[in-house]
C-alpha cells in the first residue's frame, strides 16, 4: 500500500540542501586526503562517525579539519539511544554540541533504536517494539534533542533482525509519523530496507513508496554480507543488485536527495570506494528510462 | 517513561549479556517465522555484543594479541566482557579497565610473568589514551628557547599527550615487533622507566633514565619550577644536585622538542 501523499507540510529535504554524492570519512584515507589537492578528492561531502571524533585531539581530528574546511560534513552517531527508557545522556549531547561547533556539520544524524538500559550500554543498535507507546516516547525524546541541539535530527531507520510479538504498525509507519509528529528528518538506509526486508519479509519497495519522501534528507548505501538464514548489515562490500533499485527508487521519489556510501569492514582503497560511488550516478541518470 | 517498554529493554539487554533465556520467554516477546526462529534472531544480537566488543580491545592491545596469541587473547577478552559490561557511550573508553582486569585475575601461582599481560595492556591503553590527547603538534617547536632554558623561576608542565610509566619487563621490543608485523619476543622481567608521547602525530614511546622520569613526573601535568622538580628528582634518583642540573639544560632543549614538556599555564 502507498502512503497517499498528501500535500507536504514541510519543504523537501526539510529545507537543507542536497549535497550531492559523498562516502564516511574512515581511517586508512587518512594519509590520502591529507597528501591530495582538495580537488581530487572526488566526492562532494564526507559523514564521520561522531563517536570516532568526540574528544579526539589526535591525527584523526587534525584530518577532519582539513577535510571540513573544503567540503561540507555531517555528524552521524551511533549513541544518542533515542528509543532507550534510560535518560537521554546529557554528557553525550554537549560532547556532540561541541563538536558541532568545531565541525559546524550540515546536520546531524543518528539511529531509530536503543543502545542500552540502567547505565549499560550494548554499543549496537537495538530495535524498537513498533508499540504507539513506544512512538510517543520517541517523539518526546527526539523533540528534546532538538530544542537541546537547536536543530532538527536526521533519523535512520537501522537494519534489524528481531521483531517483537504485539507491534501494532510497520516500520515505516512509525517512522513516517514520528517524522511527522516531531519534526525531524529522516536518513533512508536502503541497504537497511534490503536487510530488513529479507529478514522479516516484507517488500522493500513498499517500505520506501510509504515514507514521507519530504522528510528524507539523506540516503545511505551500503553492502550487507549473507548468512543463510538472514543478512547482516556489515558494510564490508559492495551495494547489492536490488539496493541500487531501491537507491533509484528513493531518488524517484525525494527527487534527489544527499547519497553517501557507507564502507566500515574491510575497507577498500579510496580509487575502490569512489568507483563505487559512481554507481550511484548512474544509477540516478538512468532512472528516467527505468521509470 | 513507559513502563512496558523499559521492562522489555531489560529483559533484552539482559538476555544479550547473559547469552540468551529459556525459549519460551523468548518466544513470548519476539516474533520468528520459518526461516529463522525467535532464539535464532535473538542469538544474532547476542553475538554481535560479544564480537564488537572483542574486535575493540583486539584494536587496542594488538601487542598483547601478538604476545598471547588469538585463543589466550580471546580468553582474556571474554572474561573481561563478561565482568565488565560497558557502560560509557564511547567503545574508546571500553579498554580503559581491561589492564586492571588482568592485574586483578592474574594467577597467584604464576611466577614471574604472571604481570606480563596487565604491564603489556598498560602500555597499549598509554598509546590509545596518547593518540587522541591534546598535542604540542601546534605549538611553535622553538618555544623553549636556549636562553630561556633553566631561568629561574621556569615553570613547566606535562602535555596531556605524554604518560609516564613505571614497567616491570622491558616491552619496547614487543610493541615495535607489533608495529612492524615481527614475531613476539617475550620481554625479560626487570623495572623499565617509559615514557609514551606524540610527535608529529605519532605515537611514540622512550625508555628514560631515573632521573629523567622522576623529573617529568615531578613536574606533573599541573606543572612545577623546573629546578624544584630537578630536586625533588636528584633526591630521588640519588643523583647530585648540581650534575642534574648540567644534565638537564643539556636534555631539556631534546624533551621539548620532542613534545615530552610544555610551559605550565
Amino acid at each position: 500500500m502507498a502512503r497517499s501523499d498528501p500535500a507536504p507540510a514541510c519543504p523537501p529535504r526539510l529545507g537543507l540542501p542536497n549535497l550531492g554524492d559523498g562516502v564516511g570519512l574512515r581511517d586508512p584515507h587518512f594519509t590520502q586526503l591529507m597528501r591530495t589537492d582538495p580537488a581530487d578528492w572526488g566526492v562532494d561531502w564526507f559523514e564521520i562517525l561522531s563517536e570516532n571524533f568526540l574528544d579526539h585531539r589526535g591525527y584523526a581530528a587534525h584530518v577532519l579539519e582539513r577535510v571540513a574546511a573544503h567540503r561540507p560534513v555531517v555528524m552521524h552517531g551511533v549513541s544518542l539511544s533515542i528509543g532507550s527508557t534510560d535518560p537521554l545522556d546529557g554528557g553525550y549531547l554537549d560532547k556532540l554540541a561541541e563538536l558541532a561547533g568545531r565541525v559546524n556539520p550540515v546536520w546531524i544524524s543518528d539511529h531509530l533504536c536503543w543502545t542500552g538500559i540502567a547505565g549499560t550500554n550494548s554499543h549496537d543498535l537495538l530495535p524498537m517494539p513498533l508499540t504507539e507507546a513506544s512512538l510517543a516516547h520517541v517523539t518526546a525524546r527526539v523533540r528534546e534533542v532538538q530544542d537541546r541541539l537547536g536543530r532538527p535530527l536526521i533519523l535512520e531507520n537501522p537494519s534489524s533482525y528481531l521483531q517483537f510479538a504485539g507491534a501494532q504498525m510497520p516500520e515505516w509507519e512509525y517512522l513516517g509519523r514520528l517524522a511527522e509528529e516531531s519534526g525531524c528528518g529522516l536518513l533512508l538506509d536502503v541497504n537497511n530496507v534490503h536487510v530488513s526486508a529479507f529478514n522479516h519479509g516484507f517488500d522493500a519497495a513498499l517500505y520506501i513508496e510509504a515514507l514521507p519522501a519530504e522528510r528524507i534528507v539523506q540516503v545511505h548505501l551500503a553492502g550487507p554480507r549473507d548468512c543463510g538464514t538472514h543478512l547482516l548489515d556489515t558494510h564490508d562490500s559492495p551495494v547489492l543488485e536490488p539496493v541500487w533499485a531501491l537507491y533509484a527508487l528513493a531518488m524517484r521519489r525525494t527527487g534527489g536527495v544527499s547519497t553517501l556510501l557507507e564502507w566500515d569492514s574491510s575497507i577498500p582503497p579510496y580509487e575502490e570506494l569512489l568507483a563505487e560511488l559512481a554507481k550511484a550516478r548512474a544509477w540516478r541518470e538512468a532512472e528516467p528510462a527505468r521509470a | 517513561m513507559p513502563e512496558a517498554l523499559a521492562e522489555l529493554q531489560r529483559w533484552m539487554l539482559g538476555a544479550i549479556l547473559g547469552g540468551g533465556d529459556a525459549p519460551e520467554a523468548v518466544r513470548g516477546r519476539i516474533a520468528g517465522n520459518n526461516r529463522l526462529g525467535p532464539e535464532g534472531r535473538l542469538a544474532i544480537y547476542a553475538g554481535g555484543y560479544r564480537s564488537r566488543l572483542l574486535e575493540s580491545l583486539q584494536n587496542e592491545y594488538p601487542a598483547l594479541r601478538l604476545l598471547v596469541g588469538d585463543t589466550v587473547f580471546e580468553l582474556f577478552a571474554r572474561s573481561y566482557i563478561a565482568a565488565a559490561p560497558p557502560r560509557h557511550f564511547s567503545l574508546y573508553d571500553y579498554g580503559a579497565r581491561f589492564a586492571g582486569h588482568l592485574e586483578a585475575t592474574r594467577p597467584a601461582d604464576g611466577g614471574a610473568l604472571a604481570g606480563l599481560p596487565a604491564a603489556l595492556a598498560r602500555l597499549e591503553r598509554a598509546r590509545a589514551e596518547v593518540q587522541r590527547a591534546e598535542g604540542m603538534e601546534r605549538r611553535d617547536p622553538s618555544w623553549l628557547t636556549a636562553e630561556a632554558a633553566l631561568l629561574p623561576g621556569l615553570r613547566l608542565a606535562l602535555p596531556d599527550s605524554v604518560r609516564l610509566l613505571r614497567l616491570d619487563f622491558d616491552l619496547l621490543p614487543l610493541i615495535e615487533a607489533s608495529e612492524q608485523g615481527g614475531e613476539a619476543v617475550v620481554p625479560e622481567p626487570g623495572e623499565s622507566l617509559v615514557a609514551v608521547f606524540r610527535s608529529g602525530y605519532r605515537v611514540r614511546q622512550l625508555r628514560l633514565e631515573p632521573w629523567r622520569h622522576a623529573w617529568l613526573e615531578a613536574l606533573g601535568s599541573g606543572g612545577a619550577d623546573a629546578f624544584g622538580a630537578a630536586a625533588a628528582a636528584a633526591a630521588r634518583s640519588g643523583r647530585d644536585g648540581g650534575a642534574l642540573l648540567a644534565d638537564l639544560a643539556l636534555w631539556l632543549p631534546v624533551a621539548a622538542s620532542l613534545g615530552l614538556v610544555t610551559r605550565a599555564a
